[in-house]
């Protein structure tokens, strides 16, 4: 299958659901207490709602790019067995550390996690580009700071009283490294070793 | 028999007059001060330490109307409770406020202070109290027409008599554990109008309803205004603090800044690509 399909079709599908009723994104929304009740299926589905299309929009995005980037090197399937590994023990973290947040939605830990390992597979692969990826390093860690510290700025795309759950990010980061180191020795160790085509498959 | 006719129109003209000075010329005054309230008595200028106020949203907040002091109260109970139910309303969208409290004036102490405040939060379980202040004063005037009402009927029919009602209320947000001012905003109203002597009272009475209901309505935008301007200065404000409480809700988000580092990314796998 088409890596960069399989990549539009998850990102469309965190855009679509900004649209669903709001009955049906509530059933599909990270809640505590549901999912304490049983509502396993929100471990997954709390990572492809979203509060309105412009949380939509970014996330996808983001998410677009980075899970591209991670089945160029890894292939789709790998990939998209990471992406359903990973929701749920995004989950299972915000239940143990945040017992005090409620509800969350959001494809940004997912995309956070898929943009670390995207940049580790890149830094691994290509040592020229790692300047790069160092200042992109440095300006996340510095988002993640000014949402820690309920800073807020211009940048964000959720309504007014949501706030950025950004221990989700850090745990998507952590996992994102986890993943990429994991699956370092899995044959493809280059851009070069897929050949020139592979980014747009 | 001349001077029992002339005794009797005497007695009918001074009867006559006298329905002019039945009138109260005077205007009426309704206050309710938020100083009074808070400082009673107070002497020299309130200390305030420097704090850090913690704010934990979704915020629990309390309204009521500043007690006022005997029959300068003004507004019936059930009247107040009407306007501070529409102030709940026009605040009830917001996600960081959790529940809105109509306090009843009778559980306000005239000069109760802090301590009444105190009481106030713990009952109704608020961590911020809106309180409204007002200031309502009628001035009553007579025109031209009011010599018409030695007719008689003339004060039935004529309008005689004017009123200028001058309103002013005003919302102070305060934190109960600090005690410091968050913000506040100011509604007012001016209404005129004139009614026949024998129903003015009712009018005015009216009119001083009206002016408090065209006062709220200019209170409800300037003071979504002043929290919107509130929430923008905490940020950058070292004194205040916003935590998170339980049963809050948040998002994962990237933002617009996420979208421009992946765009970054991509950039970079897409130079290095071609360079392959």
């Amino acid at each position: 299958m088409n890596a960069l399909r399989v990549s539009i079709a998850l990102a469309a599908v965190c855009c679509a659901v900004a649209w669903v009723p709001d009955w049906l994104a509530a059933g599909l929304t990270y809640d505590r207490h549901a999912l304490q009740g049983g509502q396993f299926w929100r471990a997954w589905t709390g990572h492809l709602v979203h509060f309105g299309w412009p949380h939509a929009l970014a996330d996808g995005m983001v998410l677009l790019v980075a899970m591209t980037i991670v089945a160029h090197f890894r292939g789709w399937c790998v990939t998209a067995l990471a992406w359903l590994a990973g929701a749920p023990l995004v989950s299972l973290g915000l239940l143990a550390t945040l017992p005090e947040l409620q509800v969350y939605r959001g494809a940004s830990a997912m995309a956070t996690m898929m943009g670390t390992a995207a940049a580790c597979m890149l830094w691994r692969a290509e040592p020229r580009s790692r300047g790069m990826i160092a200042l992109l390093a440095t300006g996340v860690t510095i988002k993640l700071w000014l949402d820690a510290n309920g800073a807020m700025p211009a940048y964000t795309t959720l309504p007014e009283g949501i706030r950025v759950v950004w221990q989700a990010h850090a745990l998507g980061a952590i996992l994102g490294v986890a993943f990429a180191g994991a699956t370092a020795d899995r044959k493809v160790k280059g851009l070069q070793l897929r050949g020139p085509e592979t980014l747009t498959q | 028999m001349k001077s029992v006719l002339a005794s009797m129109i005497a007695l009918l003209v001074l009867a006559v007059a006298g329905c002019a000075s039945w009138f109260p010329q005077t205007g009426v005054k309704h206050a309710g001060s938020m100083v009074d309230y808070l400082y009673p008595d107070a002497k020299e200028p309130p200390q305030m330490k420097p704090s850090v106020t913690t704010l934990r949203p979704p915020v629990r907040v309390g309204i009521a109307f500043v007690p006022g002091e005997g029959l300068a109260a003004g507004l019936p109970e059930a009247e107040r409770t009407r306007l501070l139910e529409r102030v709940k309303a026009a605040f009830a969208k917001y996600d960081y406020i959790g529940a809105i409290e109509v306090i009843p004036t009778q559980y306000l102490r005239p000069k109760g202070g802090f301590a009444n405040l105190d009481q106030l939060a713990r009952m109704f379980n608020v961590e911020l109290v809106a309180l409204v202040s007002y200031d309502q004063i009628q001035f009553n005037d007579t025109n031209a027409l009011s010599f018409l009402y030695w007719t008689i009927i003339g004060a039935y029919i004529v309008h005689g008599d004017q009123y200028d009602i001058q309103t002013m209320v005003d919302a102070a947000v305060f934190d109960v554990s600090s005690r410091k001012l968050l913000f506040r905003a100011p509604g007012t109203s001016q209404i005129k109008g004139s009614a026949s002597m024998v129903g003015f009272t009712e009018q005015a009475r009216a009119a001083r309803l009206s002016g408090y209901n065209n006062a709220v309505d200019d209170l409800i935008p300037r003071l979504q205004a002043e929290l919107q301007g509130f929430k923008e200065r905490i940020k950058n404000d070292a004194n205040f603090k916003v935590e998170n409480k339980p049963g809050y809700t948040g998002g994962g988000d990237m933002g617009w800044l996420g979208m421009l580092f992946a765009l970054v990314l991509g950039g970079v796998a897409y130079r290095f690509r071609r360079k392959a």
